[in-house]
């Protein structure tokens, strides 16, 4: 991508927010558990999982906030709900059971895993090299919920029942993920975005297989061009709900550093 | 964050040991030798150290509560990781001060039961109220600069594994403290908003801050189990003083004004006029300050504090929605392990 016209720019633009919108508020909603995870170490893992999503976050915004001539904080704090362009099953409420949080990051980790490593092969520079950095660090949050699966899945039948449900609860959610943001086929043209492979059935193959180890079965069904949600900026109560606590003190003076 | 300088307990002082043991193990302690886990010590050393890392364990743990209510309402990106580190710190506090209390006899999850039924306690500053932001920036000033204070002597203390676990501990706290001392200062010199939001939230802490150290030194201080035993190294006077000595100027240097403050039962300031005792006292070098309402102190030590229900609760809430968790990972073995 040596040149960019205006509609690239901005399908750019929301590819970038797309992903660190999903990364911020899966972190903001994770770190909740920060001080009370069932286990301390869990704790401590957890918080560190929320950390990376939220510091991937940030480098994403650096990057669209280069072409939008923003900064990240502003972009990530500051703009109004329906420009946030995350999924739905970022911000839903895990109603704090273990089993839903566990579910949730199985599910989104291993679909950024899957992003990162399509777009460190972009043909915009500046995020394929981004990527290639973050898809280290994303492979071990994915070794590691993959193993928390499998430890609650083999646990005790009480803990197998419990992971199974989530991994259900969350299966229609985890379909918004593949909404695609305005002007995605642009980014393809373009070779932004290098699809060799759909992505939903890349996505579904690596969670049936880690679920097959465990004699666990999902049904999923790529629902997402069917409907208009996240990555059209249309959202959830539980969106609004996370979006207003992550505004709350940026609010009180937006221009005031904190 | 906390540290353990105010655990009241009521200890023996050995007596019933034998002579010549007790005698050779407080020789020993007193030339600033150290004790293993598996040394000979009198069975009230271990029951005092016990409770001492079990009573700090608790505070780190508890502590991490009010800060980690505001990870997700912190204003900024880089605020909120630095936020959540700082929690996922006090929680690796906690994590290494069990296992120092497990060593000497008791398992975690009997700790963590008796934290949740009252049976034991954490440190008292955890029971006042974060209403706003600011708050969140004079915890991690004051009280992880208090804590540094405190944990700095008792790193010098004489039981091995404590004191090596107080040494990783305080080089974190250092990190905490800048983290607490950038955000005041970010706040002092921003808008009349944020300086207003600053010093409220100063007039809350800073009677929590001095009384951080516990209640006055006793006349016979130092012939207590912990200071004869070298579990303590400074007295809870000597600390405040250190601690007023550093803070007061540092406060007045950035625009806010030290006040004595009355509040209501719920931690909320009704009254605040400037210390009428503050005043840098040449010869000694020592500052003047009224010392912190001891009524109060009591009072919220005794779990009458504004928040002592509501920190016990979420505690509570934490170990009962994880106990199916613990039995699938530890496979059943949660009595010993955890």
């Amino acid at each position: 991508m040596s040149t960019i016209d205006e509609a690239t720019q901005q399908a750019v633009i929301n590819l970038c927010l797309s992903i660190a919108d999903d990364k911020l508020f899966l972190g903001h909603r994770n770190s909740n558990w920060t001080g009370i995870a069932p286990i301390l170490e869990a704790d401590i893992a957890f918080s560190s999982l929320a950390q990376d999503d939220i510091a991937h976050a940030s480098a994403l915004y650096e990057l669209a906030g280069n072409l939008m001539d923003e900064t990240a904080d502003n972009i990530a704090f500051g703009r109004k709900p329906d420009a946030y362009l995350c999924s739905n099953i970022v911000t839903k409420d895990d109603q704090f059971d273990w089993a839903n949080a566990i579910a949730r990051q199985f599910y989104c980790s291993n679909f950024d895993l899957l992003r990162f490593e399509r777009l460190s092969n972009s043909s915009w520079s500046e995020l394929a090299a981004l990527c290639k950095r973050l898809v280290v660090e994303q492979q071990i949050q994915v070794n590691h919920i993959n193993d928390w699966v499998k430890q609650l899945a083999t646990g005790t039948p009480e803990s197998k029942e419990r992971i199974t449900n989530a991994l259900n609860e969350y299966a229609d959610a985890a379909s918004s993920m593949f909404e695609t943001p305005y002007g995605f086929d642009l980014l393809i043209e373009q070779d932004v975005v290098n699809v060799t492979e759909d992505i939903f059935d890349a996505w579904q193959a690596r969670i049936a297989e880690q679920l097959s180890l465990v004699d666990i079965s999902v049904d999923f069904e790529n629902t997402a061009s069917e409907n208009e949600g996240g990555r059209s900026g249309v959202h959830s109560d539980d969106f609004a709900d996370s979006l207003t606590e992550l505004q709350a003190v940026y609010k009180e003076d937006p221009a005031a550093s904190w | 964050m906390s540290a353990s300088a105010n655990v009241e307990v009521k200890v023996k002082d050995g007596s019933g040991e034998d002579p010549e043991k007790l005698a050779a193990f407080e020789a020993h302690v007193q030339a600033g030798g150290l004790i293993e886990p598996n040394d000979w010590m009198p069975e009230d050393y271990r029951s005092l150290m016990l409770r001492m890392a079990e009573h700090h364990a608790n505070s780190e743990i508890v502590g991490a509560l009010p800060e980690g209510e505001w990870i997700t309402r912190a204003p900024n990106l880089k605020r909120k990781l630095a936020l959540t580190a700082k929690v996922q710190d006090e929680v690796g506090h906690g994590q290494m001060l069990y296992e120092v209390a497990q060593d000497l006899g008791k398992s975690r999850n009997a700790m963590l039961r008796d934290l949740i039924t009252g049976k034991t306690k954490y440190h008292n500053c955890f029971n006042y109220p974060c209403p706003t932001w600011a708050d969140i920036c004079m915890i991690a000033w004051l009280i992880d600069g208090a804590a540094i204070l405190n944990q700095g002597t008792l790193a010098h203390g004489s039981f091995g594994p404590y004191i090596r676990t107080m040494r990783r501990i305080n080089m974190e706290e250092a990190f905490h403290f800048k983290h607490g001392e950038d955000m005041v200062l970010t706040l002092m010199s921003g808008t009349e908003h944020q300086k207003k939001m600053a010093q409220d939230a100063f007039d809350r802490w800073w009677g929590p801050s001095i009384a951080f150290f516990g209640p006055h030194d006793r006349p016979d201080e130092l012939e207590r189990p912990a200071m004869k035993w070298r579990m303590k190294t400074a007295t809870n006077d000597e600390l405040r003083q250190k601690f007023v000595n550093r803070f007061a100027p540092a406060a007045m240097a950035t625009g806010l004004v030290i006040n004595v403050c009355e509040k209501d039962e719920h931690g909320m300031v009704t009254k605040a006029t400037p210390d009428p005792l503050l005043k840098l006292d040449e010869e000694t070098g020592n500052w003047g300050f009224t010392q912190p309402d001891w009524d109060e102190f009591y009072r919220v030590i005794r779990g009458n504090g504004p928040c002592n229900d509501e920190r016990v609760a979420l505690r509570r809430f934490s170990y009962e929605q994880g106990e199916w968790v613990r039995n699938a990972i530890l496979n059943g073995q949660t009595t010993s392990q955890n």
